[in-house]
């Protein structure tokens, strides 16, 4: 009865806000119907209608999932630090994160589902009822994890909230199991991603090793920048009273997860580089172009330029100054996500197993699809935070 | 015999499935359990199906192959690289062995296009790939594809080591200028490749690019039987397999 409430008082929270609130909620909204009305013509034309061929399989789509996949992993790394070491100024503000993981999560899957080719034939991935290809095919691997971790983290933050709702302390001995096994989770989603890809014997360019380690520091520094990023909104337009102390620590975190990532990217680029072989062909594409087709060059160099940009930031004392570290923290987000989507995914498929080179660039109706699926997990992010936010401050309280 | 019961029950669904669902789950179940029957029958036979690639005798130019296996299954024509659906195709030398040793061949052979289809591999990645199993081999050797449960996923494609996998990114239908009644065209939004004409080996005949080529350049049969003629052909000639480093080990020769 009590959590019936709860649900009911968390609804009507959607439905309560200022001007600025229902702007944003409506530009999404038209965002996210455009995106609609482009899937709808997808679903009837075909794959077709996208950029990507028989040479290059997989595009912006993709390339999105996996770092959204990203994205949803690093809530682990205030998780962490607030459920673990008990850092009462993380814990404040970890149940927002967690909804940002729940909306990336969500996003995540509605990108593996535009992608297919017959979203109507879905069930065949059920157990059971469908063939599920478990344990030999890393994407069955994927599924699970993926539904797993977004299913734990919806039964922390229900139950945190739920605690906060009735005033009580939630109980050490419930959340505690679930919050190690979602810390688990978490890092496995991320490092299945990564074995998607460096799974693939075909494809040197993600053969390595050092894949899902890459995978696991640029999440862990895009993940809290993308929080950060919106904390620093919430601080500014005084929807909740981020604290310094709070940012400090976050920055602290980027940084260092930063730093890791760019060193293993520089190992990766000294291995393929030093002495080319074919197997380099990819990243020299990539870098440099191939044969005169050079349609990735800019993507790659920006995310270079973003990604040192943002260190620079993140180790001088710039990063005191609001708009600078908001700044870095765009930065990283932004070239991350092209370091892990145009900048991996992309790649991998030029040149063909047949040494053709094929280039791809996403087609109007794939951005405005990938903007839709943005646009509905940013409404999703703000609902869920939103109302964490109502419950933190005892906005929204069992009377 | 249970092969052919397979073969039946795995067509006869695919006949009755337009792309309903409840079909679907039909066909799902009468393969998964044929399957499991044949397994153990045929792990006896011992039977894994290859073929050698006889490029000295290949004609530049004709595509007599090429013209009797895309009749056969109903591939579609688009004439653009973008929508191409190939099961058996012809492309450059270096292409097809990208990981050859490419310095100082002879010009006949480096300038020769070379056939290439899937490999039929013994270790095939684009199955293990397959999240709901709609690619799978069978105990022939065979790497088969299942169109009605294929979710278009593409992730066969990115494992696939050879490029032998096309993806119908629209409507092939009307892009089929003769339809063969015997085999079922496909829907937008699958993958398919070459099946080594299992429907017709299950008839007893020969694949239909081995029939149809003159120069008898494709030796077609059972690399376990000891006494067949492709595994004297094997013996009596030098024969390149490709990429052999990915360990995917092809079923699928070439004398150069």
């Amino acid at each position: 009865m009590e959590f019936i409430r709860f649900c009911f008082d968390g609804v009507k929270e959607i439905f309560r806000g200022g001007k600025l609130y229902w702007s944003w909620m409506g530009v999404l909204a038209v965002v996210a119907l455009f995106g609609a009305s482009a899937y709808l013509q997808q679903l009837q034309q075909g794959l077709v209608v996208t950029g990507m061929s028989d040479q290059v399989s997989w595009g912006i789509y993709i390339a999105s999932f996996t770092s959204l996949v990203g994205i949803a992993a690093a809530a682990i790394m205030l998780i962490i630090p607030a459920y673990i070491f008990h850092d009462m100024d993380i814990k404040e503000i970890v149940i927002p994160a967690e909804g940002l993981a729940i909306a990336a999560c969500v996003m995540s899957m509605m990108f593996v589902l535009i992608d297919l080719g017959r979203p109507d034939r879905m069930w065949h991935l059920l157990p059971y009822i469908g063939r599920f290809n478990f344990p030999k095919s890393m994407l069955a691997w994927d599924v699970l994890v993926l539904n797993v971790y977004l299913f734990l983290t919806m039964i922390i933050s229900v139950y945190l909230l739920f605690s906060k709702y009735k005033g009580k302390e939630p109980k050490f001995s419930i959340y505690f199991p679930l919050v190690i096994l979602s810390i688990f989770s978490a890092l496995s989603i991320h490092t299945v991603t990564a074995f998607l890809f460096s799974s693939n014997v075909a494809r040197s360019f993600w053969h390595t090793g050092l894949l899902a380690p890459r995978f696991i520091a640029s999440a862990f520094s895009a993940g809290p920048a993308f929080f950060l990023l919106t904390a620093l909104v919430m601080r500014y337009t005084k929807v909740f009273p981020v604290k310094e102390i709070a940012i400090k620590r976050l920055t602290t975190i980027i940084t260092i997860a930063l730093e890791i990532n760019l060193f293993l990217l520089l190992a990766e680029v000294f291995t393929e580089f030093y002495h080319q072989t074919e197997h380099s062909a990819s990243a020299a594409y990539l870098f440099f172009g191939l044969g005169g087709k050079t349609a990735l060059v800019p993507w790659i160099w920006s995310s270079v330029f973003l990604n040192i940009s943002a260190l620079v930031i993140f180790v001088l004392p710039l990063k005191k100054n609001t708009i600078f570290l908001a700044l870095a923290c765009l930065f990283l987000v932004v070239g991350v996500w092209i370091e892990k989507g145009m900048g991996l995914v992309v790649p991998g498929f030029i040149p063909t197993p047949l040494g053709e080179v094929y280039e791809y660039t996403p087609t109007f109706i794939e951005v405005q699809i990938s903007m839709g699926v943005w646009a509905i997990g940013l409404m999703l992010y703000t609902i869920l935070a939103k109302i964490s936010i109502a419950v933190n401050l005892e906005r929204i309280r069992l009377t | 015999m249970t092969e052919n019961r397979r073969k039946f029950l795995k067509k006869s669904a695919g006949v009755i499935a337009g792309a309903g669902v409840v079909s679907g789950f039909i066909s799902k179940y009468a393969t998964g359990f044929a399957d499991a029957a044949t397994e153990k029958a045929v792990t006896k036979k011992k039977i894994r199906w290859g073929m050698v690639i006889d490029m000295r005798k290949c004609v530049s130019g004709c595509e007599k192959c090429i013209d009797a296996c895309h009749l056969t299954h109903n591939v579609p024509d688009f004439d653009n690289p973008k929508d191409e659906i190939k099961w058996i195709w012809k492309s450059d030398y270096h292409k097809v062995f990208p990981s050859k040793s490419q310095q100082f061949v002879a010009a006949e052979t480096r300038e020769k296009p070379f056939l290439t289809l899937c490999n039929h591999c013994e270790n095939p990645p684009c199955v293990k790939a397959c999240p709901t199993g709609a690619t799978f081999k069978q105990s022939d050797g065979i790497v088969e594809m299942d169109f009605h449960r294929c979710i278009g996923c593409r992730f066969c494609m990115a494992a696939c080591p050879y490029g032998s996998r096309s993806f119908n990114w629209r409507n092939p239908r009307p892009a089929i200028k003769n339809i063969t009644p015997d085999y079922p065209t496909r829907e937008h939004g699958v993958v398919e490749k070459c099946n080594f004409c299992s429907e017709r080996l299950a008839k007893g005949q020969q694949p239909s690019c081995v029939e149809a080529c003159p120069e008898k350049v494709l030796t077609f049969g059972n690399l376990y039987d000891k006494n067949s003629e492709i595994r004297q052909v094997l013996k009596d000639n030098p024969t390149i397999q490709r990429k052999p480093e990915l360990g995917t080990n092809p079923s699928v020769f070439y004398i150069t």
